[in-house]
């Protein structure tokens, strides 16, 4: 077991030689590349035969939920600002960029990404996008809000109000209430 | 054959998953993040899984085919990075096959599967075992009439596109499709590996 020590995050990364498994915080992680994570969004934005943006996001949503309600549970990490920096971080951590919490309230929240690794993943590959590109960054917000109050997922709905990907210097991407489209998973 | 898997995913799973001051990770050419599998397990089962019966094929090779050319840029940035040059090539005495044996060694070692190659008609086809591969978690009890690990295949097709399929081409114009890849076994399906037979387009 290794463990990184990022201002306050801890990263529990541990490498199991007998079966070629990596995992963070006890769940299987693996290493991809920016090709993959932007052949996925990409295939999420031209998919014909399913919302797969939304579904993209969703899974997202599922998997950043359980990871930072999870690390808040084992670190007994309580309060709004503490724990949005721990999110922050572990987006930092994992590769995912940079991230910050501008303002986050029960119902409402603007989230700044200087660095997305899908945003300039892309632009790496494609040059500017058309449109927005980042649901894993979307549905890594949406889990936050979820994990900062102590709520459910698809509480939550986020928008990128602009985007790296599409030439913007950074991705803004504000979150409100989903509530009124549905009552959200437990 | 030269290679040395085990000292190759030794080497290079210590790689530290931290990403720099701009929250990225910078190797093998490429930006890397390391996710929790369940992200990628999800997407491809809520996919598959969403869609009419009559349109789930298309949903597979939808998500086929992005590993597909996943593998072959990713493939190249990693048989011609750093990390390579260092650990990897010294090991080459026949190429490409050792070059092939030592992609599977890094694909292992970056948390995809232990995969190995079972056989390899050079030029015309390979088989691919592969034991504990994460897309195999998508089942966690009981067996699943579905194959799932499109990334294991795609991959695997993309490995023989650089192998075989000429000089590689960044635009992915020529060289890349050349091979196609079947899941043939599946963990997910019961079986006791996954099992994946590339063969020439």
């Amino acid at each position: 077991m290794a463990e990184y020590v990022r201002e306050e995050i801890l990263i529990e990364h541990s490498f199991d030689r007998k079966s070629c498994r990596h995992e963070i915080g006890g769940l299987t992680a693996v290493l991809h590349c920016h090709h993959f994570a932007t052949l996925i969004s990409r295939l999420a934005n031209d998919c014909k035969l399913a919302d797969a943006k939304r579904i993209l996001a969703d899974c997202a949503e599922d998997a950043f939920h359980t990871v930072l309600s999870n690390y808040f549970n084992r670190h007994d990490i309580s309060g709004i600002e503490r724990r949005a920096r721990i999110a922050e971080q572990y987006f930092s951590a994992v590769g995912l960029g940079l991230m910050r919490v501008k303002y986050a309230g029960y119902c409402s929240g603007e989230v700044i990404m200087e660095h997305s690794h899908v945003d300039e993943g892309w632009l790496k590959k494609w040059g500017e996008a058309k449109s927005p590109v980042n649901h894993i960054g979307r549905g890594y917000v949406t889990a936050t809000f979820s994990a900062l109050f102590d709520r459910g997922r698809r509480v939550y709905s986020a928008t990128e109000r602009q985007s790296i990907a599409r030439g913007a210097s950074k991705s803004i991407i504000t979150v409100t209430d989903a509530r009124g489209a549905g009552e959200g998973v437990a | 054959m030269a290679i040395d898997r085990k000292r190759i995913i030794d080497e290079l799973s210590k790689i530290e998953p931290i990403g720099d001051e701009t929250g990225l990770i910078h190797a093998y050419g490429v930006f890397l993040q390391q996710l929790p599998a369940m992200i990628w397990n999800l997407f491809s089962e809520r996919l598959t899984t969403s869609v009419p019966d009559d349109l789930k094929e298309a949903a597979e090779w939808l998500l086929i085919d992005a590993a597909h050319e996943c593998g072959y840029h990713t493939g190249y940035g990693i048989i011609t990075s750093e990390e390579w040059m260092a650990v990897v090539a010294p090991m080459i005495e026949n190429v490409p096959e050792d070059i092939l044996h030592g992609a599977f060694a890094v694909f292992s070692a970056w948390g995809w599967g232990k995969a190995i190659i079972d056989e390899l008609v050079p030029g015309e086809s390979m088989v691919v075992r592969a034991y504990d591969y994460y897309e195999s978690d998508v089942t966690e009890y009981g067996k699943s009439d579905k194959l799932s690990a499109y990334t294991l295949a795609g991959v695997s097709a993309a490995f023989m596109d650089l192998a075989y399929g000429g000089d590689y081409d960044p635009t992915g114009a020529t060289g890349f499709g050349t091979f196609t890849c079947r899941q043939t076994m599946g963990i997910e399906r019961g079986d006791d590996y996954g099992e994946f037979v590339v063969t020439r387009s």
